[in-house]
């Protein structure tokens, strides 16, 4: 039907997904651990550290700067130290969790900033520490907007992946290109929008269930 | 009896201001101090410097005979446990339900989780909110949220509640309800309270002591009956007659210096 290689479809699909989902989750993690050390060492933070504060934002606007596909191509040298080569799918996961993390961490500081400061106040009132502040006020309570964050990373990352191909990491965007740009069929090059718009669709939806989930305000 | 609180010296400033200036005051134990003065007198600042959430330049604050000045931030932490808090917009989260709320403190404490939500449940059905257990805080009035409050600053049964403008977010007859509620406890437990605010009708409710600041300084401080009917201070007197306690006093020829202000 509709003459599609279907077999190239799945698995490109396959590794669109590993290459989302993986990079995804470690952006996640150290991006949300980036957005705490900014929040609480931030002027209005539990502990207030203005130099580290400056050199933390700064790092990470510099690689928010670099365009992505310098990026993928730049951090050669280190996916080669990481991954143990620079080529395939596995490969073009650290130049995305690289892009990604700065981005979540930016997105994530955000919700973290907004959290009412008197509620971490209070939780110091009753003998917190700042551990307890993190697990107890900002976290939970900016819990809603760093899931709903967590979903425009994760799209924004299907996008990026796109250009994975270039260090030959497959995925859907690479398909879309070799088969619809290199080799003029545009029924495969709509086949990959179908599919990319469905799963960012699943995506948002999934996401906004689950930040309303979170969300008791 | 003993003093609740000892403060001597006590100055912080923020730059070039000086919020709280060489204060100096006792409390006795289970009694209840009003701490009243507009906003930018220092109030706040004096409230927080009492569980060292704000760090004194100079002096000593000592709650039930420990000197709380000069301990570690650990140290201060355990202290801090002993003393309750309650604030103008509540505080309490968002993400966590009404019994979690009050059990919080218990469980930062060390308390098993079983345990500390059978006390947080009691300290619910004093505070008059036993069908409200599991609602989130954004389901409740204004008046239910302080009672929370209330609720969360007994649970760990400290001997000193500090209330920070408690009442100034309520309409008046919740902060009634409110302020009865306090009275309450204070009677039954002889829960020691400070209660700051710009309102005198909160603290002729409520008050036994009163301390009157003005830029950053006590200027008076005695029984809260003596100063509602022979107040000693400029301030005091303008704080009364501007709540409708004292009728315009001027004599005719006085320089309307009190206008000025």
């Amino acid at each position: 039907m509709w003459n599609l290689p279907y077999s190239d479809l799945f698995t490109c699909f396959l590794q669109t997904l590993q290459m989302v989902g993986v990079a995804g989750a470690l952006s996640l993690a150290t991006g949300l651990l980036l957005a705490l050390l900014l929040t609480v060492t931030g002027p209005r933070g539990v502990t207030p550290q203005p130099r580290f504060h400056l050199a933390l934002g700064t790092i990470i606007n510099a690689v928010r700067s670099v365009p992505f596909i310098i990026l993928l191509v730049a951090l050669i040298p280190l996916t080669r130290l990481i991954v143990g080569t620079a080529i395939g799918t596995e490969a073009a996961i650290v130049p995305l969790a690289i892009a990604a993390t700065p981005y979540y961490a930016r997105i994530a500081e955000v919700s973290l900033r907004d959290v009412d400061p008197g509620l971490a106040e209070a939780v110091r009132a009753m003998g917190g520490s700042r551990v307890a502040i993190i697990r107890h006020v900002l976290i939970p309570e900016a819990l809603p907007g760093l899931i709903s964050g967590f979903v425009v990373t994760l799209v924004t990352l299907i996008g990026a992946s796109a250009m994975a191909g270039v260090v030959g990491a497959g995925g859907l965007g690479d398909l879309a290109i070799r088969y619809g740009y290199d080799e003029f069929q545009t029924n495969v090059v709509v086949a990959v929008v179908v599919i990319l718009i469905f799963f960012v669709w699943v995506l948002q939806l999934a996401g906004d269930r689950l930040a309303a989930l979170a969300n008791h305000r | 009896m003993a003093n609740i609180i000892e403060v001597a010296g006590l100055s912080r400033r923020f730059g070039a201001t000086a919020a709280v200036q060489d204060i100096s005051f006792t409390q006795a134990e289970g009694t209840v101090l009003g701490i009243i003065g507009r906003s930018g007198a220092g109030k706040s600042t004096l409230l927080r410097c009492l569980n060292g959430l704000e760090r004194p330049d100079a002096g000593t604050v000592a709650i039930a005979g420990e000197v709380i000045t000069g301990l570690s931030e650990r140290e201060l932490r355990a202290a801090r446990r002993r003393i309750g808090m309650i604030f103008q917009h509540f505080n309490l989260l968002s993400a966590k339900t009404v019994l979690d709320n009050v059990a919080l403190p218990l469980r930062l404490a060390g308390t098993p989780r079983a345990a500390a939500r059978a006390r947080a449940g009691e300290l619910l059905a004093l505070v008059g909110l036993s069908d409200k257990l599991h609602a989130y805080p954004a389901a409740l009035s204004g008046g239910q949220k302080q009672r929370v409050g209330i609720a969360r600053a007994l649970a760990p049964k400290p001997r000193l509640l500090l209330c920070d403008e408690a009442t100034s977010a309520l309409d008046p007859e919740t902060t009634l309800g409110v302020l009865d509620l306090l009275r309450d406890i204070n009677r039954s437990f002889g829960l020691s309270i400070v209660l700051i605010t710009h309102e005198m009708n909160v603290v002729r409710q409520i008050a036994d002591q009163l301390l009157v600041l003005s830029g950053g300084q006590i200027v008076e401080d005695g029984a809260m009956r003596d100063i509602f009917t022979k107040p000693r201070s400029g301030e005091a007197r303008l704080m009364l007659r501007a709540a409708g306690f004292l009728p315009d006093e001027r004599a005719p020829g006085e320089p309307h210096v009190e206008l000025a202000l």
